[in-house]
């Protein structure tokens, strides 16, 4: 013990010595062990930490799958829910959810609440318990009985001081009575980040009728039964699936039921592109060792004597590399606290940097498993980049080093090896971190070049939903639609006002299968289907969809109290849809219905294609009725920039009913930018890091050259005493540093093309062996190297032959 | 001061440096005798393999062939780490260039050999005044080798040397960086050590230094041509 601190004082000396390489060696490990430690900090958070509920690896969720309609993955029905839940032997219990918003009214200002209709199995399911009250009983999971309520921790501290005090009070959801009969513990959140309150699922008879088996609109959760796993539970349900292929109609293609854990479904999507971030910050870390070793490495050679001096002394070598390790770990440990500062820093950016559908971001910070991650990094990067210039520290000639003379012997051709394949190992390293980070750079910006099919500029949307306890019927919800554009189309800088159920990027979608009037589909082909939207007639003008073919739906076309589809309606389809089941054919006229025996509606128009969902997605077919949905997006586009526009919109929706809300409000500009939100924290972050990587090997390869050059000052001086010219040794000292860059960028190059493959799946418009990519880089990088050596390049030829041979 | 017991024992010791396809031979056919307590001087022109015998004395290096037995021992062949421990426990060492470590201070120096064979903090403290003592630099434990002058840091230097009581002193020029009056004190110095028991194994191409031990080997070309013994020692 006596010894290590004896060591850790020594190397504390040695340090302090040297402040400017102490300055980069810590400054360089903080950099790369703080980007680490942020980005471990998200992993923790997202992947790794365990989630709030009891046993989540028995936990499942079951979807449908129905490919061949363009619904992969997708709810499940009312019915098919009792069915999965009753009909087999692998759920210990089942529960139903769905996302409902509610207008909350009785208060100040009427509000929209985000909650979600649940089976009171949930939260036993889960192993959740309230932290105030009770959750629902069997009883209140009832049609008619269904009027109670359990609040998140947050709205209830929010809106009654207390988890407490909320218990027994009543809330008025949209337009009837509730009462508050438990809170919930704010973990949940960590699950269902934005839910403010859960009411009982009390299916309705609607929802239990037989016509509405194929109405997917529920989320089916289950616990497994003790001794059932995955793929029993698996097989079980394709077995269920398999025998409701043979009863359902075939024109919906294969059906399948997927079981999929809990946890996948809750990570699963991020989890590949966060440890695609972290692969990346571990490669800047790894070039940030090999830099330090290279460091090390010089110095070694400088403090060889004194380690000579020690070895004669009677150090053995483990002894000597045990100091010289010391010195590593602190330079580590330093770089560990201060990469920590950077880290705190960087999860504040990274929070702030985050899409908004990235799950649990507030438990983002440095938490004690995060802590002990950074040690740990610390310990293994201090070893790392120590060890090697420690063993060839630890290896020198006792006798050589301790003789007297200035130059001494050339430094062994060994050590020179180790020394370049560092930069090379850098270099490499940096081209493979720039093609992945070219490759997403390359596909965000192809992304951003698609063409929506609408124009988002100068575009306001908000959503107003209707609740259907006060608008009963279809004509009141034309008429609260009919009154509310008047007044908004009627404000000064509105150009168009239109109402639509679900606008272009808006949450959810809508896909429905349907039938061609004298179309017959093969066996084997699927049902027609395709998106579809509700709409006004504005509302192409509103969102600048063009018009190509027929004309778009007139007012008196609108369809309140008669369903979307009935005798003499009118639809409006996409130019992909029109593609699809007329080609060079025109589609004007043609009819399409629900059923195979209508009622129809007649197409009298083809508008361009959307993308609805993502940019990345092209539309595979779009429908739009004429018809009012009772919750809808208010779509306004204004002559100027709509956000001034936001008070004088409430203001109208209040003047129309001033107990509804309007919530969701956004720019189509601010949609179009969120949709492409993870895109750009994956490409920027990949970017910030491959930047880190590329400066930190030039600097790597301009601190080699300029220590070669240092090596080489006598021979150097020889040549030129000789007759050498400055231009034959800066091609001397060039061709050098050009032979570290070329191997690296062959090496790097041979690693980039197998690490853009595990890209694939993160790119648009680009192929992971993408030309532009793999030209650029290596030309870039080269470049590079050639500026990052010409500084110690040019030094060389400055060497004055008399200084020079003075060494002798 | 000689007890007559045989402390080192060259035979045939040789030495070869391989580099490329050159074979230079250091050292040929070297048989030597010292025994404990002798003073003998290495000495010779430069490039006559006098740092290189020395360094194979002090098992800094090893012969390519031959036998060399130090105190009984076979030496000769050992493993790095032996001869490390051999080194630490039975040979100080005296330098031309000092070699004091310059981020230690003085009594640091002084105390190296003691810490890396695991000696009690309280025993090296002691031990490591005692011997700055005997060379008249214990009033300087704190100050760090640049601050002190080449007499003094080769005094320092002698006390490293001294401070684990080992076998046989080496020094390898010890006056080279020392003017004409640091190089007396330091060559006193030494006389009074071995007169008071140490043996000392010196190389010199300086014939005054060579003339204060009782024995001079004289090498050439990496050969004992000649060995002078002198009556003044222990005067």
């Amino acid at each position: 013990m006596e010894t290590f601190w004896q060591d850790v004082r020594f190397a504390a000396r040695m340090l302090a010595k040297s402040p400017g390489f102490t300055a980069v060696a810590v400054l360089t490990l903080a950099l790369g062990i703080g980007a680490n430690t942020a980005i471990f900090s998200v992993v923790d958070a997202i992947l790794l930490r365990r989630l709030p509920v009891d046993a989540p690896e028995h936990l499942v969720v079951i979807h449908n799958q129905l490919p061949k309609v363009n619904l992969p993955r997708t709810e499940i029905s009312a019915l098919q829910f009792r069915d999965y839940a009753d009909r087999t032997d692998v759920f210990e219990s089942a529960a139903a959810i769905t996302f409902r918003n509610y207008n909350l009214t009785g208060t100040d200002q009427p509000q929209r609440l985000l909650g979600m209709r649940v089976s009171a199995s949930l939260f036993p399911l889960l192993g959740v318990h309230p932290v105030a009250g009770r959750v629902f009983t069997a009883a209140e999971d009832a049609y008619g009985a269904q009027h109670v309520v359990v609040l998140s921790q947050n709205v209830a501290e929010r809106m009654y001081g207390s988890a407490q005090g909320s218990i027994g009070k009543r809330l008025q959801l949209d337009g009837e009575s509730y009462e508050i009969v438990g809170v919930l513990p704010r973990a949940l959140e960590v699950i269902y980040a934005d839910v403010e309150f859960w009411t009982p699922m009390a299916f309705t008879p609607r929802e239990l009728n037989e016509e509405r088996r194929w109405s997917l609109t529920f989320e089916m959760l289950g616990r497994l039964r003790r001794g059932v796993g995955l793929a029993a539970a698996r097989a079980t349900m394709a077995t269920m699936a398999a025998r409701m292929n043979g009863s359902m109609d075939s024109s919906m293609g294969a059906f399948g039921i997927e079981v999929r854990p809990f946890v996948e479904e809750h990570v699963g999507d991020v989890r590949q592109p966060l440890y695609i971030l972290l692969g990346a910050v571990s490669l800047v870390l790894l070039i940030a060792c090999a830099n330090i070793a290279n460091l090390l490495l010089a110095r070694g050679s400088a403090r060889s004597r004194e380690l000579a001096i020690r070895g004669a002394m009677g150090a053995a070598r483990s002894r000597i590399v045990t100091q010289l390790l010391t010195e590593s770990l602190l330079l580590a440990v330093l770089g560990g606290a201060l990469g920590l500062l950077i880290a705190e820093w960087g999860c504040q950016l990274l929070i702030r940097m985050a899409p908004a559908n990235l799950l649990r971001t507030a438990a983002i910070g440095l938490d004690p498993a995060v802590l002990l991650f950074t040690l740990a990094v610390s310990v293994v990067v201090g070893v790392l980049f120590g060890l090697a210039p420690a063993l060839e520290a630890a290896r020198k000639d006792l006798a050589g080093a301790l003789k007297e003379g200035g130059r001494g012997t050339p430094e062994a051709s060994g050590r020179q090896g180790l020394r370049r394949a560092l930069v090379i190992s850098e270099i490499a390293l940096a081209i493979v971190l720039l093609i992945c980070s070219g490759l997403l750079l390359r596909s965000f910006e192809k992304l951003l070049e698609v063409k929506p099919g609408f124009d988002p500029t100068n575009v306001l949307t908000a959503q107003v939903s209707l609740p259907r306890t006060k608008y009963t019927d279809e004509a009141k919800i034309a008429s609260f639609s009919d009154a509310l554009l008047a007044r908004v189309s009627s404000l000064p800088g509105v150009l168009h006002a239109a109402m639509a159920d679900q606008p272009p990027l808006t949450p959810g979608t809508d896909n429905s299968v349907f039938s061609i009037r004298d179309y017959h589909p093969g066996p084997k082909d699927p049902q027609p289907h395709a998106d579809t939207i509700y709409t006004t007639p504005d509302y192409f003008a509103a969102m600048r969809i063009p018009l190509l073919q027929g004309r778009t739906y007139l007012e008196s076309e609108m369809r309140p109290n008669r369903g979307p589809i009935g005798e003499g309606s009118v639809v409006v389809i996409d130019e992909a849809l029109a593609k699809i089941f007329w080609g060079r054919e025109s589609a004007l006229g043609k009819q399409l219905g629900w059923g195979d025996k209508g009622p129809w509606a007649t197409i009298v128009g083809v508008v361009g294609t959307v993308r609805s969902d993502d940019l990345a997605e092209e539309s595979k077919g779009t429908i739009y009725f004429p018809y009012h949905a009772p919750g809808m997006t208010l779509v306004v586009r204004t002559g100027s920039d709509p956000r001034p526009f936001v008070a004088a919109i409430r203001q109208q929706v209040q003047g129309v009913d001033s107990d509804q809300p309007v919530y969701d409000v956004k720019t189509m500009a601010e949609r179009v930018a969120a949709s492409v939100e993870r895109r750009r924290f994956s490409a920027t972050l990949l970017g910030l890091f491959a930047a880190l990587a590329f400066a930190l090997a030039l600097i790597g390869l301009h601190g080699v050259i300029s220590y070669l050059v240092a090596q080489r000052t006598h021979e150097i001086g020889v040549r030129m005493a000789l007759g050498a010219r400055p231009v034959g040794v800066l091609r001397l000292v060039l061709s050098q540093a050009l032979g570290m860059a070329a191997a690296g960028v062959v090496i790097g190059l041979i690693a980039g093309f197998f690490a853009a493959r595990l890209l694939a799946n993160q790119l648009y418009g680009v192929q992971p062996v993408d030309p532009a990519t793999f030209l650029v880089v290596p030309t870039l990088l080269t470049a590079a190297s050639l500026a990052a050596s010409s500084i110690p390049a040019w030094r060389a030829t400055r060497v004055d032959p008399l200084v020079a041979l003075r060494y002798e | 001061m000689t007890d007559n017991s045989t402390l080192i024992k060259m035979e045939g010791v040789k030495k070869v440096f391989y580099t490329d396809e050159v074979e230079t031979h250091a050292l040929s056919e070297i048989h030597l005798e010292i025994k404990k307590g002798q003073y003998i001087s290495i000495a010779g022109p430069s490039g006559c393999g006098k740092s290189t015998l020395l360094s194979i004395l002090g098992l800094l290096d090893s012969p390519t062939g031959g036998e060399y037995t130090l105190n009984g021992q076979p030496v000769a062949n050992l493993s790095i780490s032996e001869r490390t421990r051999i080194r630490n426990r039975e040979i100080g060492f005296i330098f031309q260039a000092f070699n004091l470590i310059g981020d230690l201070t003085v009594y640091e120096n002084v105390e190296l050999p003691l810490t890396y064979r695991g000696t009690s903090a309280a025993e090296r403290k002691q031990k490591v005044q005692h011997a700055l003592e005997r060379v008249g630099m214990a009033h300087r434990l704190r100050h760090y080798p640049s601050q002190l002058s080449g007499g003094q840091q080769q005094r320092v230097a002698v006390a490293r040397a001294l401070v684990g009581d080992p076998l046989i002193l080496m020094a390898d020029e010890p006056t080279g960086n020392l003017d004409s009056k640091n190089g007396e004190a330091v060559m006193e110095l030494l006389r009074d050590l071995h007169r008071n028991g140490a043996t000392v194994c010196m190389v010199t191409h300086d014939q005054r230094y060579a003339n204060f031990a009782e024995r001079t080997i004289h090498l050439f070309d990496g050969r004992i041509v000649e060995e002078t013994q002198e009556a003044r020692v222990g005067a």
